[in-house]
């Protein structure tokens, strides 16, 4: 069969856009009469559908009066968070159904469903949305409140509540958070003060129990140690002054003994009250110049003199009074064993006296050193001391500035909360107050003739669709020959009878007298509807 | 097997032949006699009926689609043995009917000596497209009532000769299994180069099978847009026997090549008019 005609396979050619404008056509009245009844059926669905209208306020942000940077609001959280916040509040379900019991909404769909249903359709058609500024993208200065319902009025009065819920709520909801800031500031401040004043304490009870070894007593303490030392000094000085002074006594001592004779008397000549007199002064020169030395120094004018003094009475001679002149043996004078054991015994009491002052100023060079000891464990004590005490002071330092800052914004806080009691903070004012829709908001009129149309252009072709689907015809001559597997000699076009061509004809005048028939009927509907709403 | 040629150049009628009756006698059985000098001529304009494109006066793209199909026939030709061409199709109304009469008589202007068979004894249509009553046709000549030449007629001024199927039959079956129609379809494609056969459709009758056992070859036709891929193809499954030449699809409107006919014809139109001008 194919022998003759070696025609080449059918290629596969893309569908073109005109297999598809050529099913559009055979299936026009599919498309046609399904649009043209469901844009009917959306004509008069948009004349009595249950139309929603939206009404809206505009509030506004208005910022707090007083600069900031004289009193700062303690109020942190932004204006969105706090939208959000005060949403929730006046959405939350005991609100929602006051206000549905308040204002009578939904009765239809209350006596039809359970209130949980009705106060979450409502949640839904409530709408708070923040409005940006003209300046910058990020600055909210408005937002919008809107309740959408099927009657206008209501839907207005609703929107009014809302505004002032919400106006309210913030009001609160600032003061309170103020309030709480302060509350907190003040708590806190407690606890600073407490704190301060253990540290207070463990810094005197650290300076009380390390008294004398605190870096700041480290100059008086080196003072003292110097005074001490000099003090040591002077006393060492007057203890070797003393046994100088013992020494020469007690030589002078065996002198007067040695010079004692076993019927009691003595070789030595009557004392001589000058020399007595003259030892007497010196003694006592000697020993205001012991005073002075450990006071002043040597160059001091006093001690000079007394130097002076002292050296010119031992350069002076000896003195004699007429009572002393003799051989040297003691004759026994009227005077003479008296003067000797006068003379011995003032000799044993300054023995007596020097070992007393010597005693004295062992004890007194002894506590001296003791003194001079503790001290300077105080001062070697001190740089460990410091850093202990740098560690105390600064944990009271820091409790001290926590205290103060705590202290500051303590009074900050209480301004700012001053400022929200009185209402002088950021405050919601109604800009635009609820609007009256004139329109309907959703769907609009519009929207329901469209959809009416697009659902009836859907249902056209999907039915054409169908109709392709199940009522497959051979349309073209590849088909044909893919079919038959035999060459195709010819396609011939369509030829009409005459009675074929006048019935053609009358019903092509039928379709177009059905389809301006349909358009005039659309457009009549469609004016009617758009005069009506 | 006939060789074509040979036998076409001892079968195709001269004018001896066409003034005499006689019965072909080539070492074969004898045919039914056919002396077409004596058939019955008639008038027939073909603007009767709309449906004939063919000399109808006006241009159609579907004589180019004629001839085109005659062309392939012809090349058809010279492989194998081509002179009864059934016609038909899976169900009706498909246009086989046009299809057979449109390619009957472009076959005749091409100066070949065709015969029209309508083989449709059920419901006889061809004349009508030519304007003509309904004679005793194929089923008196099947029934022997009538000779064939008496039963064959020739249409003027196309030259086409013309078999009408007569008086519509409730069992063409029947007449057609008799050994008369076998001669009477002989006798026919000894004297025309052409004889094309419009049968009823092959699905719901048998009619169509008949005749294509004893034709060289089968067309069949499908209408764009109504004919079922289903049907069209249970059609050539029950033509299985028979040798298929070839399909042709019916009402097949293409715009492109409408317009580019309409528009090569006009301008021919116009070139012929401003000749004719100059003349």
């Amino acid at each position: 069969m194919k022998d003759e005609f070696q025609l080449p396979e059918a290629e596969k050619k893309p569908i073109q856009l005109r297999t598809y404008t050529r099913m559009i056509w055979r299936c026009r009245w599919y498309i046609a009469l399904p649009t043209f009844v469901l844009g009917l059926v959306g004509f008069v669905a948009a004349r009595h559908w249950p139309y929603l209208y939206r009404s809206e306020a505009l509030v506004l942000v208005e910022q707090q009066k007083i600069p900031e940077n004289y009193v700062s609001s303690n109020v942190v959280i932004s204006l969105e968070q706090r939208l959000d916040q005060m949403t929730e509040q006046v959405l939350s379900r005991t609100q929602l159904r006051r206000l549905i019991e308040q204002f009578g909404l939904y009765k239809e769909q209350l006596s039809r469903r359970p209130m949980e249903d009705v106060i979450d359709r409502m949640r839904s058609a409530i709408k708070v949305h923040l409005v940006s500024g003209a300046g910058k993208a990020s600055a909210l200065t408005a937002f919008r409140v809107s309740f959408l319902y099927s009657n206008p009025r209501v839907a207005q009065r609703v929107t009014n509540e809302l505004t002032s819920l919400i106006i309210d709520e913030n009001l609160k909801a600032r003061t309170q958070q103020s309030i709480g800031a302060t509350n907190f500031f003040e708590s806190e401040l407690d606890r600073g003060r407490q704190d301060l004043a253990n540290q207070e304490e463990a810094l005197r009870a650290y300076k009380m129990r390390y008294i004398g070894e605190l870096p700041e007593q480290l100059s008086s303490n080196l003072q003292m140690l110097d005074s001490l030392q000099n003090q040591l000094r002077a006393a060492n000085g007057a203890i070797d002054r003393a046994e100088q002074q013992k020494v020469y006594l007690e030589t002078l001592r065996t002198q007067y003994r040695s010079l004692e004779m076993p019927d009691g008397t003595t070789k030595l000549a009557p004392v001589d009250p000058a020399v007595t007199a003259r030892a007497k002064t010196l003694q006592e020169l000697r020993q205001k110049l012991s005073e002075l030395e450990i006071v002043y120094t040597p160059g001091y004018p006093d001690i000079v003199n007394l130097k002076e003094q002292i050296a010119a009475l031992e350069r002076a001679p000896i003195p004699h009074s007429p009572e002393s002149s003799g051989s040297g043996t003691s004759a026994p004078a009227s005077g003479g064993p008296r003067l000797y054991e006068s003379a011995l015994l003032e000799t044993q009491s300054r023995l007596k006296a020097i070992d007393l002052e010597i005693q004295n100023n062992k004890r007194e060079a002894a506590s001296l050193k003791k003194q001079i000891g503790v001290l300077e464990q105080h001062v070697g004590m001190t740089p460990v001391r410091e850093q202990q005490l740098a560690e105390v002071t600064r944990n009271y330092q820091n409790s001290r500035t926590n205290y103060q800052n705590l202290l500051e914004k303590k009074r900050q806080s209480e301004l700012a909360t001053d400022l929200e009691k009185r209402q002088e903070g950021e405050r919601l004012r109604v800009l635009d107050p609820a609007s009256l829709p004139k329109t309907p908001d959703v769907p609009t009129p519009i929207e329901v003739i469209l959809a009416g149309w697009a659902m009836g252009i859907c249902l056209g072709l999907a039915l054409a669709i169908l109709r392709e689907m199940t009522n497959r015809r051979i349309r073209s001559e590849d088909e044909l020959t893919k079919l038959a597997k035999i060459p195709n000699l010819a396609c011939f076009p369509n030829v009409l009878s005459a009675r074929e061509r006048r019935s053609y004809v009358w019903r092509r005048v039928l379709e177009l007298s059905l389809a301006l028939g349909l358009i005039a009927v659309s457009v009549g509907a469609g004016l009617k509807t758009y005069w009506k709403l | 097997m006939i060789e074509l040629f040979g036998r076409e150049r001892q079968v195709r009628p001269d004018s001896a032949t066409e003034k005499g009756a006689s019965s072909l006698a080539l070492g074969t059985e004898a045919y039914e006699s056919l002396d077409c000098e004596r058939v019955r001529r008639e008038r027939c304009l073909a603007s009767v009926d709309r449906r004939v494109v063919v000399d109808s006066g006006d241009a159609h793209a579907g004589e180019e689609k004629l001839r085109l199909m005659s062309h392939r026939l012809h090349h058809i030709r010279q492989s194998r043995r081509l002179r009864t061409l059934v016609v038909s199709s899976g169900v009706p109304e498909e246009g086989k009917t046009v299809v057979a009469v449109n390619l009957a008589l472009t076959l005749a202007n091409s100066q070949d000596r065709v015969l029209l068979i309508d083989g449709d004894m059920r419901r006889p249509t061809t004349q009508g497209m030519f304007g003509l009553e309904l004679g005793a046709g194929l089923s008196a000549c099947l029934s022997e009532e009538r000779s064939l030449t008496e039963s064959v007629r020739r249409l003027e001024p196309s030259g086409l000769y013309y078999l009408d199927a007569g008086k519509p039959v409730a069992n063409p079956v029947e007449l057609l299994q008799k050994p008369r129609f076998v001669d009477v379809l002989k006798t026919c494609s000894a004297h025309f180069e052409w004889v094309i056969i419009d049968t009823p459709p092959v699905i719901p009758f048998a009619d169509a099978h008949f005749i294509a056992s004893v034709s060289d070859a089968v067309v069949l036709v499908a209408r764009a847009g109504i004919t079922r891929p289903e049907e069209f193809e249970r059609a050539v499954r029950s033509m299985k026997g028979a040798y298929l030449a070839g399909t042709v699809l019916n009402g097949y409107n293409e715009p492109e090549e409408r317009s580019y006919y309409a528009h090569y014809v006009r301008e021919g139109s116009g070139v012929k008019r401003r000749r004719e001008g100059k003349e």
